[in-house]
């Protein structure tokens, strides 16, 4: 079942033995639980884990239907006591152990191991406490209208949110063990007649190439995802939300989703699809495409402000029109910094507020806004450290940039803008155009999977254009754009 | 090896050259008056303090020596790359401006979209003084009195020194530049200068004349006399089209008759008495344009570029003087609008 490097080890007969080895095996756990019971001169023992077993289960239910009639045959007893426990306990997964190794695995994931003496088998059954903290709403990507429900930390509600909304046979799941420690179960999601196979493929080569000790969350398996082109921009959305993976799925992408993890992967992200949010499908399509430009506007923003500022400020304050250059003059005058390291001074300092807002409890939060944002700023320009248009620069740059919820994408959008910056202070309007040059070589140059990066703008594709920063309304939207798959592309009609 | 040729041409196209605002010294007007043996220059340039505008003069031998001696005075380096007007006193028009122009041309810290004026028997130095007593922060404050001028427009056609350069240069056009002068305390729009070449020749005072002809005027005012007094008559929706037909020039301009100051009582009720008036502004029209050829062939300074006009539809005519090219005019203007309705009678 569980693949491990170690040669099998079949179980032994004797129970005090296997109790011993098994008890040193997990280093005298605290939380293992053992009990050997001698019903009517058979020798019987079971093991679990307290931690992440339900005690009730196993007092009421195992031991009461262990001590059946014993008195069979010494031969059919094993058989007898697992169709006995296969009767009575009906709603938990049983299974027929061989391997020693195996039984560790089953102990953690919440099972009881029951052994029988003189038999060189073992009984797993199910019976895992809930763990879980129920459905909550996300926290990480806000909604106005739609669905409000976001993946928790266990696998099964969370493959069973999507099967709620996919009910169609086509849906595959397909589940790899990684991790040799953590043995953690990664579930791989398509939809099998709209997926190009061959990406699937690629996708569960990669999983299955995993050598890893421990993946204890998706973060873990997009860095083993990474392709050979370096990009700060990600190729994967992580998300919270299941019905962006279900429109991603009937789009004919991949989900991955992580055991106890609540943020699921999709493959491939495009870059347009960072300028997209489930709830842009739950409104008026016109006011969705006005919505999406200003998405565009705020990237434009967030990562050319500051260095266009600087440009303008040291090398080319020409193009400004007299008053606003006289305006910005006086304001610079008492300003003892040159105009790039006021703006990445600024910029650092919002980012270590913006940092120490995800981090701190939201009691504190209130108190570190108005020290951070009001004083510092107030003060500081009032002490004439930094101009307040400074401030008006980093202030548009910020909050442009915190329009995108993907964190990597912001990411990716603080590399570019520093970048830009670097090229400004020293190269004035040359160095921003090249830089821009580069940006757009760059994002043009990279692909995901076989699909380029920036589809379906360039290479223009006019069915991926109809849901891309215009969007169609959905009755009139009848084709998948084909750059992801190319099968199966009607999603209005019948027609195939 | 790419990448860092790439940064090389970066150094190389950049220089690195970066300057912070708060470095430079914005220069707004400039003037420049004729001195003993070279120029004095004048220059309004952007305070320290809010709304405050200084005035700093340098004097030398040449512009450039003129400007650096002007330098001295600042802390920072004069930035002329905004400057909005420069200003010339007649005297160094009339001496001729090639020096001057070549400096502006060639010095690259200044933008070329600037305009000029000519300071009309004042100093620059005084409307530059005027200028800063009285408009202090407002730099487009001489650009303004045009603008708002209904008959005398300034465009970027005509006014702005790359123009002014063009016409200087070229064999067949003659520039023009407006002045402004000091009267009673108050800036003011004075005569159009006519220049040959780069020198300044004379003064006219029918602006309104070579605006009309060259198609860069809306509305004008006429006079119309009559026994004792005269009527004011507003031209609107004026249009000028030049024609050239073999070796002459044909300009027709139209217009719509308005009747703002009826003075002569003159009635505009019959076809026939508005057919009168008419007359008689075209008649008057016909007269300033006629004084205005005149007074720039005296000088054989084509002012209008119709030598270039002629010699883009004939290039094979190869010379010919501007005081034997015969100029037509016809004045075409409508009366529907010439009517006495809400005028007061007695």
């Amino acid at each position: 079942m569980v693949h491990t490097n170690n040669k099998v080890i079949t179980v032994d007969k004797n129970v005090d033995k296997m109790i011993q080895k098994i008890t040193e095996e997990v280093h005298y756990a605290g939380d293992l639980k053992t009990r050997t019971l001698t019903i009517k001169g058979h020798k019987l023992a079971y093991l679990f884990m307290e931690s992440v077993s339900s005690g009730g289960t196993i007092s009421e239910f195992i031991v009461r239907s262990m001590t059946f009639d014993m008195k069979q045959n010494k031969d059919s007893l094993f058989t007898n006591l697992f169709n006995n426990l296969e009767n009575t306990i009906s709603n938990s997964s049983l299974k027929i152990l061989d391997e020693y190794n195996d039984i560790s695995f089953y102990l953690a994931s919440g099972f009881t191991i029951i052994l029988v003496n003189g038999y060189q088998k073992a009984i797993a059954l199910e019976t895992r406490k809930d763990l879980s903290r129920g459905i909550t709403e996300s926290s990480s990507e806000g909604i106005i209208r739609g669905p409000k429900d976001s993946f928790t930390e266990t696998h099964a509600t969370n493959l069973g949110l999507i099967r709620k909304r996919i009910k169609d046979p086509n849906l595959v799941i397909e589940d790899v063990f990684i991790g040799k420690r953590t043995k953690t179960k990664v579930s791989t999601l398509y939809m099998y007649d709209i997926v190009d196979l061959d990406k699937a493929k690629q996708i569960k080569k990669k999983l299955s190439r995993i050598d890893v000790d421990g993946i204890l969350d998706s973060g873990h398996i997009r860095e083993f995802l990474v392709t050979k082109q370096k990009s700060v921009f990600p190729k994967m959305i992580s998300t919270e939300r299941p019905d962006l993976v279900c429109t991603s799925l009937l789009n004919g992408k991949i989900a991955i989703l992580v055991e106890s993890s609540p943020y699921a992967l999709i493959i491939p992200a495009l870059f347009i699809d960072f300028f997209h949010n489930p709830e842009d499908y739950y409104q008026k399509p016109s006011n969705v495409t006005l919505t999406r430009f200003l998405r565009v506007i705020a990237f434009l923003l967030t990562i050319l402000v500051p260095a266009l500022y600087i440009s303008i400020m040291t090398f080319n304050s020409n193009i400004l029109p007299e008053k606003l250059l006289v305006s910005l003059y006086h304001q610079r005058l008492s300003v003892p910094f040159p105009t790039s390291f006021e703006v990445i001074i600024l910029l650092i300092v919002f980012e270590i507020l913006r940092e120490c807002d995800i981090r701190t409890p939201s009691a504190m939060g209130t108190s570190m806004s108005i020290v951070g944002g009001l004083v510092l700023g107030d003060a500081a320009v009032s002490a004439g450290i930094v101009s307040p248009i400074t401030i008006i620069i980093v202030a548009v740059t910020s909050i442009s940039g915190l329009l995108f919820s993907d964190i990597d994408m912001i990411n990716g959008i603080r590399f570019w803008r520093l970048l830009f910056i670097l090229f400004s202070t020293f190269f004035g309007i040359i160095g921003f155009t090249l830089c821009l040059i580069l940006l757009v070589t760059k994002l043009s140059h990279l692909k995901v999977l076989g699909t380029d990066y920036l589809s379906p703008i360039s290479p223009l594709n006019m069915t991926g254009l109809k849901d891309s920063i215009v969007r169609i309304p959905k009755n009139k939207d009848d084709k998948r754009p084909n750059y992801l798959s190319e099968k199966n592309t009607y999603k209005l009609g019948g027609k195939k | 090896m790419k990448k860092i040729i790439l940064l090389l041409c970066l150094f190389l196209l950049t220089s690195c050259d970066s300057k912070e605002l708060s470095e430079l010294s914005i220069g707004t007007v400039l003037g420049v008056d004729q001195s003993k043996d070279g120029y004095i220059v004048s220059c309004l340039v952007v305070g320290k303090e809010e709304n405050k505008t200084l005035l700093y003069t340098g004097e030398g031998s040449s512009i450039g020596s003129a400007l650096s001696n002007l330098n001295l005075n600042l802390s920072e380096n004069l930035y002329l790359d905004h400057i909005q007007s420069v200003v010339l006193s007649d005297k160094v028009a009339e001496k001729g401006m090639k020096n001057l122009l070549t400096y502006f041309l060639k010095e690259k810290t200044i933008q070329k979209n600037f305009y000029l004026f000519l300071a009309k028997d004042v100093k620059a130095n005084d409307i530059l003084k005027h200028l800063l007593e009285t408009s202090g922060n407002d730099y487009n404050s001489i650009t303004n009195i045009f603008k708002y001028h209904d008959q005398i427009k300034f465009s970027d056609q005509t006014d702005s020194f790359n123009e002014f350069l063009d016409d200087v240069l070229s064999k067949r056009k003659e520039p023009v530049l407006h002045s402004i002068t000091i009267k009673e305390g108050k800036l003011g729009i004075s005569d159009l200068g006519i220049f040959k070449s780069d020198k300044l020749k004379t003064f006219t005072k029918d602006a309104v004349g070579y605006s009309t002809l060259m198609n860069n005027v809306k509305q004008i005012h006429l006079e119309i006399p009559c026994s004792d007094t005269q009527s004011i008559i507003t031209v609107n929706q004026m249009k000028t089209k030049t024609k050239v037909k073999k070796k002459d020039i044909y300009n027709t301009i139209t217009g719509s008759i308005e009747m703002k100051e009826n003075r002569c009582h003159f009635a505009m009720e019959s076809k026939n008495d508005k057919n009168k008036i008419k007359q008689m502004a075209e008649k008057e029209l016909e007269i300033l344009l006629q004084k205005t050829i005149r007074e720039s062939k005296e000088i054989g300074s084509d002012i209008f570029g119709y030598q270039d006009l002629l010699y883009k539809k004939n290039p094979t005519i190869i010379s010919f003087s501007f005081k034997d090219l015969t100029i037509n005019n016809q004045v075409k203007l409508s009366t529907k609008k010439l009517n006495d309705k809400g005028v007061y009678h007695e």
